[in-house]
């Protein structure tokens, strides 16, 4: 079975790969990838599932805040009974969007309005080595250069913020996308080779 | 008694009530019933106590002194019968390592006692034994029914063969290879032997009449020369040792031997006004040897190969006879002299003179006591009465059958109590050397206080304080090793002497055993029982734990005790090699173990934290700072206020966007790709709904996407916003392809192939019959490329993916801030054409919309507030914490 | 077709949420946590919806009964629904095995498609981008000063190279036993750690940014529901 799905992977692997270099193998790496995403969608309802199961064990062992998880499982039934019923794009079914998910998500991310710059003030306090120095200074001059006066924006903080996003800062950020694109390589070539498996199977 | 129990097992002492052992946890009580007190039986590996009889030698009873007169008498006698014996090889080393094997080894040697074996050389030095408490008695192990005595049936023990030919069975076989039988036994076992009991005055003619029947070793107790000729290939190791032709005196003569010389040489200077009849006949006895002697310290050595199976000590016995004309009566010690007095019937010996052996010469004149005028009736009957009688109840067949032969006449089951009466000024060690099952059963009852009891010795009366306990911790040394241990030498003598002397049975046992066809522990000799398995040997571990012999616990020496001697030839020459029991790390191992274990505790370890009055003033930093974000917000929100001007300038990635809408031919398809979270719809709705505005001015077909589950809905919501919904009313149109699964792969999968790749929109209607996909087959059919994205990642594999299909079809991205310096190497390698990024990003482009204010407008001044805010408490908190810091690390390392 | 009250029971609920939300500010309470709970369930399930609809049902049950399918993609969809079936086994446990065919394949067309990506989208054209960095015909037609694209794209190369020292892990036993790296390759790793710290900073910034602006959005709703009121 192991052999089995290794081999699976690595054909289909190799065959998307092939239809990169190879135009008559484009019509097979088209449909493969319409299989994947087929199978992708369905693995978001694998997530939802496994979701709803531990949620319902929960509440089944009565374990602390089993109350929070009966919330949750009523409020996933009937999103989902809505959703099925309505299909998300009707007017009612948004409600749960715009009345619930964006704000309540949106809340969320304002909130690290307060927890951020908490934790940039205490920074220096734990730990004042070069790298969170630097971070600390080029968070505040980047933060004064997004801001404006009343009169237009901040003397040479403008200019310095600007000159650090699209030089320093292009740098490393470069330097980083190219270190992610070289570990994404690796592990893909790892899976190709069946080193990795991180498929699973018996 | 006792108040603590020492368990056989570890020795610890426990109470006496305890079952089990509270160290060990081994039972101490048996499960089945114990012989306790005098009936207690000695435990396998017990040596009889050694005891200092010195002090009682003047009164051993006349029969005694009888023995050794008559046993000297016949002395002459008995030479010649010598080479009727057969012979055997010569036991050349006293450290025989299969000393105590023989009786197992073949069978040739069976009928050697191990007993006798262990007596000679063979028998493993004793330790000294550990002082105990008084209070402290040895746990016996095994109740009576474990050595109960089987019936008399046809089952054969070899071991015991020679028993039964000693009792004169006639029954047994055995009896008819008197080279298989020790001649002691036999002589012990035969008419002529029972005639010296009878009558004293006749044990001279007896002894010189038939010397080949007198038992030998009774001879040679009484000092008699006819031990030596006795020896055969059967005879006991200890009755071989002491050579007839031992010529020469040594300084290093046992005592006890000299005690022997003494007698023979008639010392003149001792006193002994307490001796006994017995002593002064056997003054008597070596009346007729002026000449002391002194036993040669080579007596092994020296022993001729006739008489190599004789016990040593025997054949020093003999040899104080045979030389005493050799010896030489200035080196006479004290107390021989003492006994030279004895013999001349002198009155006042001291008691302090008596040698030790005497201690132990009781015992083995228990088991042949000389007819005398105060040999008592038990005794008499010994002599008269044949060996059949005893029959049914005696267990001839495990008991040993010396023992029956002593039983047989002197215990009729059938008058136990009317003998035991006439026995009452018997001494105790006497009826303790009468059978276990015979009229002196019931005697612990009829002599309560034998100690104190005015019709024994007071020598006898030591021997009923012996008890088990101490008997079990005497030492056994070798016999004949130097003058210091020769008294030692009586306390080798078997066990089944010394538990003959405290475990009377009681006179119903021989019924009562028999009934339930099972052997009793008194009645069966401790070298029997060092002899049996050891799987029954709890009481074979307590002797093992006495430290006196080494127990044998597997192979095929199990359950043998002392069979392998630690000889002394054997024992190493050098000292052992100490193997150190600490663990052999080295440096780098011990420091790295030290700092695992520092790991661990530190794991363990409580770690403090920070007081609560920090974590409140840190807590009251975090409510002041909601409280100023949420005062300015609401406070610039609901003023509405427009202070602060929007970003001055248009940065190039912004420059590109706004360049990329703008070229946008009218009426061209448009590629919208959503791909952002519904927490990001303020920022993203903020940076897009300028772009969208300038784009719908070019009247584009929207063509949406979205590769985020949500973002197909919020790609709705922004088109519905009043900006949109405006457009839409001038009749922008837009299709909304829904949710493209799958990352990257539905990416590529558009990217390679959109027609494939998606089929219907998100009503369901054919997507690619819809006008806004008019005349688009593949990807780069799209005029313009828009990714809406909150993420560096989707941007990052939206851009991989399309690489290769774009073509030189313009992207635009429009991010939030906070992905968009990920964003921005792509915007300076030219793979994107503009970067919107964030409410910056969308107020920037606000101002080059055409003056068209948008929703950036709205929150800028509170946008820009809140950022110089964070600015200003991120420097200024964080210049502080800095300080701070540096500071508490500084008292830190100053604690430390 | 409007549904009356529809807005005012969306902004009911978006003001109710957006409240028991910021309620944690004070501090973790049962408020904030129904909020989160019920937020987490509709969202799931509004995903599951989507899921359904926009992925089963649009890509594999409609087209098998849409009669405007040919019936040789109704056959190649037999292959998806197989894997489909067996990856949906992965909600039980005694099953789960079975869809490691699927999550093979999964896997499988997602390295292949992210070794291509990777390639052919950000490895070549970064490169590229820093090398052309030191363009100065593309700096000059921008109106950059020679120098300034010089300098800009000499510390663009720096930044990419100290970056990737960095995260360069190699070592070396050292005399003493412990693994370092190499002495240059410190040096270059110490230097990149400052271009990682200004490039995490201007990410700080801007995730501060974009909180602060869906802080004041939440705010501006808030007022625009009591507004709306008054």
């Amino acid at each position: 079975m192991r052999v089995f799905t290794a081999a699976i992977a690595i054909a289909a692997g190799v065959l998307i790969l092939g239809g990169y270099f190879f135009p008559p193998l484009a019509a097979v790496q088209t449909l493969l990838l319409n299989w994947a995403i087929i199978l992708a969608g369905a693995a978001t309802l694998v997530g939802v599932f496994n979701l709803i199961s531990v949620h319902t064990s929960k509440i089944r062992r009565r374990e602390k805040n089993s109350a929070y998880s009966a919330l949750l499982i009523i409020g996933l039934v009937a999103a989902l009974g809505l959703g099925i019923a309505l299909r998300p794009e009707h007017q009612i079914a948004r409600v749960m969007m715009d009345g619930i998910i964006i704000p309540a998500e949106a809340a969320l991310m304002g909130l690290l309005v307060v927890s951020l710059l908490y934790a940039a003030i205490r920074l220096l306090r734990r730990r004042a080595d070069v790298m969170s120095i630097v971070f600390l200074i080029t968070a505040a001059l980047l933060i004064l250069g997004s801001a404006t006066l009343p009169f237009g924006n901040i003397p040479v903080i403008d200019v310095a913020s600007r000159w650090m996003t699209q030089v320093l800062a292009l740098g490393g950020a470069r330097g980083i996308i190219i270190g992610v694109a070289l570990g994404a390589l690796t592990t893909g070539l790892r899976v190709l080779f069946g080193a990795d498996r991180p498929y699973g199977g018996n | 008694m006792a108040d603590t129990v020492k368990c056989p097992v570890c020795g610890e002492d426990n109470s006496a009530g305890s079952e089990f052992c509270q160290y060990c946890q081994s039972r101490i009580q048996p499960l089945t019933g114990n012989l306790r007190g005098e009936n207690a039986p000695i435990t396998p590996g017990e040596s009889p106590t050694k005891k200092s009889t010195a002090d009682l030698e003047p009164i051993l009873p006349q029969w005694l002194r009888d023995a050794r007169s008559s046993a000297r008498d016949a002395t002459e006698g008995d030479l010649p019968q010598t080479p009727q014996q057969p012979q055997t090889s010569p036991r050349s080393a006293p450290q025989d390592l299969l000393a105590g094997l023989r009786s197992q080894s073949d069978d040739d040697e069976e009928e050697t006692p191990d007993w006798l074996t262990n007596i000679t050389g063979g028998a493993p030095s004793a330790k000294k034994p550990k002082e105990e408490s008084s209070n402290v008695r040895w746990v016996e192990l095994g109740g009576a029914k474990d050595s109960a005595p089987e019936p008399q049936t046809n089952k054969k023990d070899d071991l015991n063969d020679w028993m039964r030919e000693a009792s004169g069975l006639p029954q047994e076989p055995a009896k008819s290879e008197p080279a298989d039988s020790p001649d002691w036994i036999r002589q012990l076992a035969s008419d002529d032997t029972r005639a010296i009991f009878d009558d004293s005055a006749n044990a001279d003619n007896a002894a010189s009449d038939s010397p080949q029947t007198t038992s030998d070793w009774l001879n040679s107790l009484g000092v008699s020369n006819n031990a030596a000729p006795v020896a055969s290939s059967d005879t006991p190791d200890w009755q071989n040792l002491p050579s007839a032709s031992a010529p020469s005196a040594s300084a290093d003569t046992p005592d006890w031997l000299k005690s022997l010389d003494a007698a023979d040489s008639n010392a003149q200077n001792t006193s002994a006004p307490e001796t006994p009849d017995w002593l002064n006949t056997l003054g008597a006895t070596n009346s007729g040897s002026q000449n002391s002697f002194e036993t040669p310290a080579n007596t092994f050595a020296d022993a001729p190969a006739s008489s190599s199976d004789t016990p040593d000590w025997l054949k020093s016995l003999d040899a104080a006879d045979s030389n005493a004309q050799n010896t030489s009566a200035p080196e006479t010690p004290d107390w021989l002299k003492s006994l030279d007095a004895t013999d001349s019937n002198a009155q006042n010996t001291s008691a302090a003179e008596t040698p030790d052996w005497l201690n132990t010469l009781g015992a083995p004149s228990n088991v042949a006591p000389t007819a005398s005028a105060d040999t008592p009736d038990w005794l008499k009957g010994l002599g008269e009465t044949p060996a059949a009688p005893i029959a049914e109840p005696t267990p001839a067949v495990d008991m040993p059958s010396w023992m029956s032969a002593e039983s047989a006449p002197a215990a009729p089951v059938a008058q136990p109590q009317k003998e035991n009466d006439s026995l009452g000024d018997v001494p105790s060690w006497l009826k303790s050397a009468a059978p276990q099952s015979s009229i002196f059963d019931d005697l612990p009852a009829a002599q309560p206080a034998p100690a104190e009891s005015v019709e024994n010795p007071d020598w006898l009366n030591t021997f009923k304080s012996l008890d088990p306990a101490k008997s079990a911790q005497v030492e056994t040394p070798p016999a004949f090793e130097s003058e210091s241990s020769a008294d030692a030498l009586f306390t080798d003598m078997p066990d089944w002497l010394s538990n003959s002397i405290e475990t009377p049975a009681p006179s119903s046992a021989p019924e009562t055993t028999s009934a339930e066809n099972e052997l009793e522990v008194s009645q069966l000799p401790s070298w029997v029982q060092s002899m049996r398995p050891v799987d029954n040997g709890v009481a074979q571990i307590a002797s093992a734990a006495s430290g006196e012999t080494p127990l044998e616990a597997r192979g095929a020496l199990a359950g043998l005790q002392g069979v392998l001697p630690a000889a002394p030839n054997y024992a190493p020459t050098s000292k052992p090699k100490a193997y150190s029991l600490k663990l052999q790390a080295t440096d780098e191992q011990v420091s790295q173990a030290g700092l695992l274990e520092q790991i661990l505790a530190a794991e363990t370890s409580p770690v403090p934290i920070a007081s609560f009055s920090t974590l409140r003033a840190w807590r009251g930093l975090r409510w002041s700072l909601a409280f100023i974000f949420f005062a300015i917000t609401f406070a610039v929100l609901i003023l509405g206020t427009q202070i602060f001007s929007l970003p001055v300038g248009i940065p190039l990635e912004v420059d590109g966007a706004l360049q990329a809408v703008q070229s946008i031919p009218q009426g061209n398809p448009v590629l919208v790709a959503f791909d952002y979270e519904p927490a990001r719809v303020a920022e993203m709705e903020a940076a897009a709904a300028p772009v969208f505005d300038q784009l719908s001015l070019h009247a584009p077909r929207l063509t949406f996407i979205a590769t985020n589950e949500n973002s197909a809905v919020l790609v709705e919501r922004f088109m519905s916003t009043p900006l949109m919904a405006e457009h839409q009313n001038s009749g922008l149109q837009y299709l909304n392809l829904g949710y493209l699964p799958g990352g990257q792969m539905g990416i590529r999968a558009f990217a390679q192939n959109p027609r494939a790749a998606i089929s219907y929109d998100v009503n369901f209607s054919r997507a690619w019959d819809s006008p806004q996909l008019q005349g688009v087959n593949s990807f780069s059919d799209f005029a313009a490329f828009i990714l809406v994205t909150d993420s560096a990642d989707s941007a990052r594999a939206w851009l991989e993916q399309i690489s290769s299909a774009r073509g030189a079809m313009p992207v635009v991205v429009i991010s939030s801030a906070q992905s968009a310096p990920m964003i921005q190497p792509y915007y300076a390698s030219g793979q994107i054409t503009g970067l919107v990024g964030g409410l910056q990003g969308g107020a920037i482009f606000e101002q080059n919309n055409n003056g068209r204010p948008g929703t950036a407008r709205i929150y800028w001044d509170a946008y820009s507030i809140g950022m110089l805010i964070a600015a200003a408490l991120i420097l200024i908190g964080g210049l502080w914490n800095l300080f701070a810091g540096s500071r508490d690390r500084a008292a830190a390392r100053e604690a430390k | 077709m409007t549904i009356p009250y529809l807005d005012l029971i969306t902004g009911a609920l978006s003001f109710i949420f957006t409240l028991l939300i910021f309620s944690y500010v004070i501090g973790d309470n049962p408020l904030f946590r129904i909020g989160v709970y019920i937020f987490v369930g509709v969202s799931a399930g509004y995903i599951a919806a989507i899921a359904f609809w926009q992925v089963l049902w649009a890509r594999l049950i409609y087209p098998l009964i849409d009669a405007s399918t040919s019936a040789m993609d109704k056959a190649f969809l037999a292959v998806p629904l197989l894997l489909s079936v067996l990856i949906l086994m992965k909600v039980s446990p005694r099953l789960a095995g079975l869809g490691s065919v699927a999550m093979a394949f999964l896997v499988g067309v997602g390295a292949a498609v992210t070794i291509a990506g990777a390639v052919a989208g950000t490895l070549i054209p970064q490169m590229l981008g820093t090398i052309n960095a030191f363009d100065m015909n593309a700096a000059a037609a921008q109106n950059i000063n020679v120098f300034e694209a010089a300098l800009n794209g000499a510390f663009i190369l720096a930044g990419v190279i100290f970056s990737l020292s960095y995260f360069h892990f190699g070592a070396h036993p050292q005399a003493d036993g412990s693994m370092r790296r190499l002495g240059f390759i410190e040096i270059m790793a110490w230097i990149g750690r400052i271009f990682i710290g200004i490039t995490l900073g201007a990410i700080f910034a801007g995730l501060y940014s974009a909180a602060l602006t869906a802080f004041i959005e939440r705010i501006h709703s808030l007022i625009n529901f009591i507004g709306s009121f008054l």
